[in-house]
C-alpha cells in the first residue's frame, strides 16, 4: 500500500514539485508511515533518478536544483518526526567547502556545495577568498569528514597543498578527507599533494564525496 | 603584356581600417539603449554594488554616493553620469617603438589573442599538455607575424616558472617577441606595479609611456555587483599612471547573472560604469575601454561557454551601448571556441564570432586562438582565425563605387560576347580580389598530388614555419637587462628562484 505513496514521493522530486513533496510528507506523517522509510524508499530515489538523468544529458542543472529544493521541503517535515522517535536521518557526512585565499571564483564551488547538500551531506560553505587556516579550524569545530577546496587559478591552486598541511598540523588527517577541484586541477596535482579525491564537475564531486565517506 | 603594370605584391589584407564605417546592423533602437542605461542606473541606485577597497569607498563617498553595511555603495545617477563625462572618447595604442598602431575609436576594429591558458595543444605532438614559458614566446611570435592580428596577449599561462612571478615573466616574453601593442593581466597590485616599471624601462620614462602607451591592462570586476579589493587596487594604480585598461566583468548567465540576456546586460553595464566611475574620480581622464564577456552557464555540462548566440548578442549589445550611448572604446571577443580540438566546430565557432564582432564594430577584439572554453591554447586556430579575419576584413570593406570600378568603358569595349581575361582592366584589378593562404581551392587531382592538405594541417605547418624562422624586432640588451632585474627583484621579494 505504501508503494504507491513512495512512488508518488519519488515522482514529486523528479518533477521538482515542492508543494507535492510537502503534501506527501504530511500525508506520510498523518498515516503513520515510518519517516525514515519515506525518505529512503521514496524521496531519495527521486534524487538518485534526477542525478542519473543529469549525468546522461537528459536533465538540466535547474531541474537538479528544483529537485534538491523539493527534497529539502520534504525532509523539513519528516525530520521532527524522526526526532520524536529518537532517531535521526543519517547524514552522509559533514563537508567544509570554500574557494581558497586569493581566489574569488565562486560559481563552481557553490554548485558543488549545493549538490552535496542536496545529496544528503551537511555542508558548511565558507565562501571565497578563504584563509588557509580557516578550513582546518572549521573542520575541527564541526567535526568534518571532508574538506573541499576549490581553486580556479594556478596561483591559488598551490594553496590547496597548504590546506592539507594545516589539517595535518592540527592532527586532523587522515580522518578528515580532502577533495579538491577547479579548472587547473589535474590528476597529477591531486597525487602530488596527497589529496583524497577530485572531480571535474559537481555530479562527480558527489560520487567522490560518497566514496570518501564509504557510502 | 609588357606595357601592363604589375602590382608588386599579392596583398590579401585589404585596408579595411582605412575608412571604417558602421556596418548598418543595429540590434537596439536609441530608445532601447536609453532603457538599458536607465536599468543599470536603477540597479546602482536601488541594489548597489559592494566595494571592497577603502580608498575607492572614500572617493565614492565624497562624490555623493551612499555607503551602508561597511561597503555597500548606492549611486545617485549624477555621480555616474558626471564621471563618465570625464572618460576620453578614444584610446591610442602604440608599439613599443612608439609608433601609433591602434586607434580605439568609432568602428575601427582590431583583433588579438587572449591570455592565461593553463593548457597548450603541442604543435609537434598534437597532445594537450600544461603550458610552458616557451608557449608564451611562440604564441607571441606567431601573433607578431600573422598579418591580421593587431595586438597581442600572452595566450599561455606558464607552468614551468614560479607562479608567483609568472605575470612578469610572461610580460617580458611578450615584449621580446612582438612590436605590436600588448594587452596583459597581472596577478595582483605588486605584479601590476612591476609590469608598469618594466614598460617604463622599455620606452624610457613614465611620461613617454602615458603619452604613447604600448600596453593596456585587462581588469575584471566580480559579478554579481562586486568590485574586489584586488581589482580596485589595480584600477587605482592604472589611473594614477594615466594608463589605459579595459574593465570587463564575466557574468555567467544563470549562475552569477540573470539567465536572460537583457538582465545580464543591465547588470554588467552597471558593474562596468561603477568601476569606470571610480577610475575617473581617482583621476579625471583615465583612458578606459568598455567591456564584458557574458555567456550562459551550460546547464547540461556546467561549463561556462565561450561561444553561443547569447554570448555573441551580448557583445553586440555592449558595443552598441559603448558606441552610440557612451562614446567610449569597446572590447570584444572572437576566434574562440568550446571545442577541445582545432576541428570543424572550432572553425565554425571562430568564423561566426569574427564575422559577428566585426559587424558590431568593437575596437579591441580578443581571445583569437582560444579553445576548450578558455582553458587551452591552439596555435593552429590562431592561424585559421587569422585567415578568417582577413576574409571578413574584405567583406567589411564593401564594394568601391568609382567610374574605374564600375568599368562602363571596359564593358563597352569588350561588348556582348567578348572576353575579359586579356583586358588591361583585369590586369590592373585582379589583385584586388581576396586570396586565401590557407583554404584550399585546388582541383581534386592537384590537391591529391600535394598530399591532401586540410586547413588544420596547413595551419600547423604555417605556425611551425613562422616559429622557426620569424625574427621579431629585437629589444636592446640594456632593456632586456632592466626587465630581468625587475623580475629578479620580484622573485627575491617573494622568495622564489625561477
Ligand atoms: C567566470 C570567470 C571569472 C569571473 C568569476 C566570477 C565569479 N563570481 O566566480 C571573473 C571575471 C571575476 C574572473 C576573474 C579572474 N579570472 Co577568471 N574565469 C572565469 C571563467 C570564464 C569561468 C569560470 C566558471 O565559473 N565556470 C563555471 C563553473 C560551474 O565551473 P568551474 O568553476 O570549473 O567548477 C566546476 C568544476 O571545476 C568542479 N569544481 C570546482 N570547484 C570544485 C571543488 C571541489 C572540491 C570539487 C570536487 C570540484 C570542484 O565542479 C564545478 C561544477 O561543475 C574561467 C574559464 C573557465 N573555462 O574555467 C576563467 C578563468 C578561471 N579565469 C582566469 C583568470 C586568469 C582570471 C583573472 C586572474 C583574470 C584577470 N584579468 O585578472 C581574475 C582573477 C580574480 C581572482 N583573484 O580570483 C583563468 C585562470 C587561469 C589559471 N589557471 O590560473 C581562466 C581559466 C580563464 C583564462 N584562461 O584566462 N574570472
Amino acid at each position: 500500500m505504501n508503494e504507491t505513496l513512495f512512488e508518488a514521493m519519488k515522482q514529486s522530486i523528479i518533477d521538482g514539485e515542492a508543494e507535492d513533496a510537502e503534501r506527501l510528507a504530511n500525508q506520510a506523517v498523518a498515516e503513520g508511515v515510518d519517516p525514515l522509510e519515506a525518505i529512503n524508499k521514496g524521496f531519495v530515489l527521486g534524487l538518485d533518478d534526477v542525478g542519473e538523468q543529469f549525468g546522461c544529458g537528459e536533465m538540466f542543472l535547474p531541474d537538479l536544483v528544483l529537485a534538491a529544493e523539493a527534497m529539502k521541503t520534504a525532509v523539513a517535515i519528516l525530520e521532527p518526526e524522526l526526532a520524536k522517535k529518537g532517531t535521526a536521518r543519517e547524514i552522509l557526512g559533514t563537508v567544509v567547502m570554500g574557494t581558497v585565499e586569493g581566489d574569488i571564483h565562486d560559481i563552481g564551488k557553490t554548485l558543488v556545495a549545493t549538490m552535496l547538500s542536496a545529496s544528503g551531506f551537511k555542508v558548511y560553505d565558507l565562501g571565497v577568498n578563504v584563509a588557509i587556516g580557516a578550513f582546518a579550524e572549521k573542520a575541527r569545530e564541526v567535526g568534518a569528514d571532508i574538506v573541499g577546496v576549490s581553486s580556479l587559478l594556478t596561483t591559488t591552486m598551490v594553496r590547496q597543498r597548504f590546506v592539507i598541511e594545516a589539517l595535518d598540523d592540527m592532527g586532523l588527517r587522515p580522518q578528515v578527507k580532502v577533495m579538491v577541484g577547479g579548472a587547473p586541477v589535474t590528476r597529477d596535482w591531486v597525487a602530488e599533494i596527497g589529496a583524497d579525491g577530485y572531480s571535474e564537475d559537481a555530479i562527480g564531486a558527489v560520487a567522490v564525496a560518497k566514496r570518501l565517506v564509504g557510502k | 603584356m609588357s606595357k601592363r603594370k604589375r602590382k608588386s605584391n599579392l596583398s590579401t589584407a585589404p585596408a579595411a581600417n582605412a575608412s571604417p564605417r558602421a556596418s548598418g546592423y543595429r540590434m537596439f533602437t536609441d530608445a532601447q539603449l536609453d532603457e538599458i542605461h536607465h536599468a543599470s542606473l536603477e540597479i546602482l541606485r536601488r541594489t548597489g554594488v559592494r566595494v571592497y577597497e577603502s580608498e575607492s569607498l572614500e572617493l565614492l563617498k565624497s562624490a555623493g554616493c551612499f555607503v551602508s553595511d561597511e561597503n555597500l555603495v548606492k549611486f545617485p545617477a549624477a555621480v555616474i553620469e558626471n564621471a563618465l563625462q570625464d572618460a576620453p572618447s578614444r584610446v591610442v595604442l602604440c608599439g613599443r617603438d612608439g609608433r601609433p598602431r591602434l586607434y580605439l575609436e568609432g568602428h575601427r576594429t582590431y583583433f588579438g589573442t587572449g591570455s592565461d591558458l593553463p593548457n597548450t595543444r603541442d604543435l609537434e605532438t598534437g597532445e594537450r599538455r600544461p603550458s610552458l614559458l616557451t608557449d608564451v614566446e611562440n604564441a607571441v611570435k606567431l601573433a607578431d607575424a600573422l598579418p591580421n592580428l593587431d595586438f597581442v596577449m600572452s595566450m599561455a599561462l606558464p607552468s614551468d616558472v614560479a607562479i608567483e612571478t609568472s605575470d612578469r615573466r610572461s610580460f617580458k616574453a611578450m615584449v621580446e617577441n612582438t612590436v605590436k601593442p600588448l594587452v596583459f593581466t597581472a596577478w595582483d597590485e605588486d605584479g601590476l606595479a612591476d609590469i608598469i616599471k618594466m614598460a617604463e624601462a622599455v620606452v624610457g620614462s613614465p611620461e613617454k609611456l602615458a603619452l604613447n602607451p604600448f600596453l593596456l591592462a585587462y581588469l575584471e570586476p566580480t559579478s554579481p555587483l562586486q568590485h574586489s579589493e584586488d581589482v580596485l587596487r589595480k584600477v587605482l594604480l592604472m589611473a594614477d599612471h594615466g594608463l589605459p585598461f579595459v574593465y570587463s566583468p564575466g557574468p555567467v548567465e544563470g549562475a552569477s547573472a540573470p539567465v536572460t540576456s537583457a538582465g545580464s546586460l543591465a547588470l554588467a553595464n552597471a558593474e562596468i560604469m561603477s568601476g569606470i566611475a571610480i577610475a575617473q574620480l581617482r583621476r579625471k581622464g583615465t583612458p578606459v575601454v568598455w567591456g564584458c564577456g557574458s555567456g550562459p552557464l551550460d546547464m547540461k555540462t556546467t561549463v561556462a561557454t565561450y561561444t553561443s548566440p547569447e554570448f555573441m548578442k551580448h557583445c553586440m549589445a555592449l558595443s552598441e551601448m559603448a558606441h552610440y550611448y557612451y562614446h567610449l572604446p569597446v572590447w570584444g571577443f572572437s576566434g574562440c571556441s568550446d571545442s577541445k580540438l582545432p576541428d570543424m566546430q572550432a572553425g565554425i565557432e571562430s568564423a561566426l564570432w569574427i564575422l559577428w564582432t566585426a559587424l558590431s564594430g568593437a575596437n579591441l577584439i580578443h581571445d583569437v586562438g582560444y579553445i576548450e572554453s578558455g582553458l587551452t591554447c591552439s596555435l593552429e586556430m590562431m592561424v585559421v582565425s587569422d585567415e578568417i579575419i582577413s576574409f571578413v576584413k574584405q567583406l567589411m570593406a564593401g564594394i568601391q563605387l568609382t567610374p574605374e570600378t564600375l568599368a562602363l568603358h571596359v564593358i563597352d569595349e569588350v561588348g556582348p560576347g567578348g572576353e575579359y581575361l586579356t583586358s588591361d582592366h583585369t590586369m590592373n584589378h585582379y589583385r584586388d580580389v581576396w586570396y586565401p593562404r590557407l583554404f584550399d581551392r585546388r582541383s581534386y587531382e592537384s590537391w591529391q598530388e600535394v598530399g591532401e592538405p586540410t586547413a588544420v594541417k596547413t595551419a600547423r605547418q604555417i605556425a611551425q614555419e613562422i616559429i622557426a624562422t620569424h625574427k621579431p624586432e629585437p629589444i636592446s640588451e640594456d632593456v632586456r637587462q632592466a626587465l630581468q632585474t625587475i623580475i629578479d627583484e620580484a622573485a627575491a621579494r617573494v622568495g622564489v628562484s625561477n
